[in-house]
């Protein structure tokens, strides 16, 4: 059974911890959901568990089936079976979406794929994220809206079938029936697959229509409590406070303050770099 | 010369001057490949359309061209740099007519110890003109890039419209590139930018290719392909081909 494992993590960004010996793991076949106050580390542990080289892990392990991710180059991360569904995808001019794919397609198989191939397997997924296909001949999410950005990382994620997918805040900026796609989108591959998922958001009607089987809520840059579903529907209805008042946990000052300064949706790493804090 | 074909391609001699005269009406497609000391005048007339296509393909090549645009030309230059060896090139082009146009585009992949300058100015004289500088160029080794981008905008060219954009990436430490947008504006009544970004290969991008599993070397070629390739686009046949066989080669 494919398993990532996380041991005891400690991640910095810019000589700030922002995660503080963070421990979960998740199986084959699981629907994470990880849900937390903002600026607690959530995209923070899904940016090193990719390997993104702006968050540098001081301390800890990530295992995936055993191996050890933390060797592993960002590529390799990728061949081995994790994907990243990026919170906020970059655009990229002049890289044509189609070669891209093929491209991406390419790396994670050892045949080689032939034209013919791969316009039937793109065309397929296509159709199941409803970006028409012409869009593949432009530059890589450049000139797409929001929701096409994002239903362009979940098209990315039905090619490359991976065996834990990370989504961060792939619901943000989208209408009701973009987040109707792309939940469908991945009901389908966990059915087909069964593919481990870790799924950021801040919103319950994500996790409505994907029913997590699990939650992990990180506080201060740990995970402070798992369980199932019910966790995220409590949190949904009571926000947080209860955790606080149940397990006896004070945010720290400077996260409270983060806290504070940013808005639902926002990644407070970011606005720690901004802020040079 | 008066050009009296749709299309043709210029043979210079060596440190020769030539004109063009684009009659009224007329849409013609000039390729010139490989110019040496040679200098080219154009005069554009009435509602007349060029499509200037330079290719710098082998050894030195420099090239000194202005153009006259009179009311409604347009003078479209695209220009592909992948010589090697020292190059320059100087481009004046003077906006004379009410709502005359003119794009200058180019591509640039700059090797070894080559020094390559350009100097592309236009001159807004007439009411409603518009003019469009966008460069791109990939600088490797201890190569050096120069390019100055001038917009000047006169008194009455009211309702002007000029843009300058010049993209470098630098591959190499020991590379360098200089790059001038300079905009000179006489006028109120106008819209004008420019940009400039130089500097390595944006991290964000290379994380992004990355985590698809798309190895470094790989991935830095999709993005260096993606700075030279738009260029191709604009040329077709036996050189649109060369271009992109220099392209997959430098890359």
């Amino acid at each position: 059974m494919d398993t990532l494992e996380i041991k005891d993590l400690h991640v910095s960004v810019e000589d700030k911890e922002i995660l503080k010996g963070l421990s979960l793991t998740i199986h084959k076949g699981e629907k994470v959901a990880l849900l937390g106050p903002n600026g607690h580390g959530k995209s923070t542990l899904l940016n090193a568990i990719m390997g993104n080289p702006r968050y540098k892990v001081t301390k800890g392990e990530i295992l995936l089936n055993g191996e050890n991710v933390l060797e592993m180059k960002v590529d390799e991360r990728s061949r081995k079976g994790l994907f990243l569904a990026f919170q906020n995808p970059v655009e990229i001019p002049g890289v044509i979406s189609a070669d891209f794919y093929k491209n991406a397609l390419q790396e994670h198989t050892d045949k080689r794929i032939s034209l013919y191939q791969f316009y039937k397997v793109l065309d397929n997924a296509s159709k199941e994220v409803k970006i028409p296909f012409e869009m593949f001949n432009r530059a890589l999410n450049d000139g797409f809206s929001g929701g096409e950005k994002k239903r362009n990382e979940i098209l990315q994620m039905m090619l490359l079938n991976p065996k834990i997918a990370m989504l961060d805040e792939i619901d943000s900026g989208l209408d009701v029936d973009a987040i109707n796609i792309v939940s469908e989108c991945i009901n389908k591959v966990y059915e087909e697959q069964k593919t481990g998922f870790l799924i950021i958001s801040h919103y319950a009607r994500l996790f409505e229509l994907i029913k997590p089987t699990r939650s992990a809520v990180i506080i201060n840059g740990k995970v402070v409590l798992e369980g199932g579903p019910e966790i995220y529907q409590k949190i949904d209805k009571e926000g947080y406070e209860w955790i606080k008042d149940e397990l006896n946990i004070s945010l720290e000052n400077e996260n409270e303050k983060a806290m504070n300064q940013v808005s639902i949706g926002v990644c407070a790493t970011k606005e720690i770099i901004k802020n040079g804090k | 010369m008066e050009s009296n074909l749709m299309k043709q391609e210029i043979s210079f001699l060596e440190n020769k001057e030539q004109e063009i005269n684009v009659k009224k009406d007329e849409v013609i497609s000039l390729d010139l490949i490989d110019i040496t000391g040679a200098s080219l005048n154009l005069f554009l007339q009435k509602n007349s359309v060029c499509n200037l296509r330079i290719f710098y393909e082998n050894a030195k090549n420099d090239l000194v061209l202005h153009a006259n645009l009179v009311e409604n030309a347009t003078l479209n230059i695209y220009f592909a740099d992948f010589s090697s060896g020292d190059s320059t090139l100087s481009s004046n082009v003077i906006l004379l007519g009410d709502e005359a146009k003119s794009t200058f585009k180019f591509s640039s992949l700059v090797t070894k110890n080559d020094t390559k300058k350009y100097s592309i100015s236009f001159s807004h004289i007439g009411e409603k003109t518009e003019s469009n500088l966008e460069g791109y160029s990939v600088n490797c080794d201890t190569s050096k890039l120069k390019v100055e981008g001038i917009s000047h905008i006169e008194k009455d060219s009211i309702k002007s419209k000029a843009s300058q954009k010049i993209k470098a990436i630098l591959f190499d430490e020991t590379s360098s590139a200089i790059a001038n947008p300079i905009l000179k504006i006489d006028c109120d009544d106008i819209e004008a930018s420019h940009a400039c970004a130089i500097g390595s290969l944006n991290d964000e991008h290379l994380f992004y290719l990355l985590s698809r599993g798309i190895a470094l070397e790989d991935a830095k070629k999709l993005i260096t392909f993606g700075y030279l390739n738009p260029i191709v686009n604009y040329f077709d046949g036996k050189t649109k081909e060369e271009l992109e066989a220099l392209i997959k080669k430098g890359i």
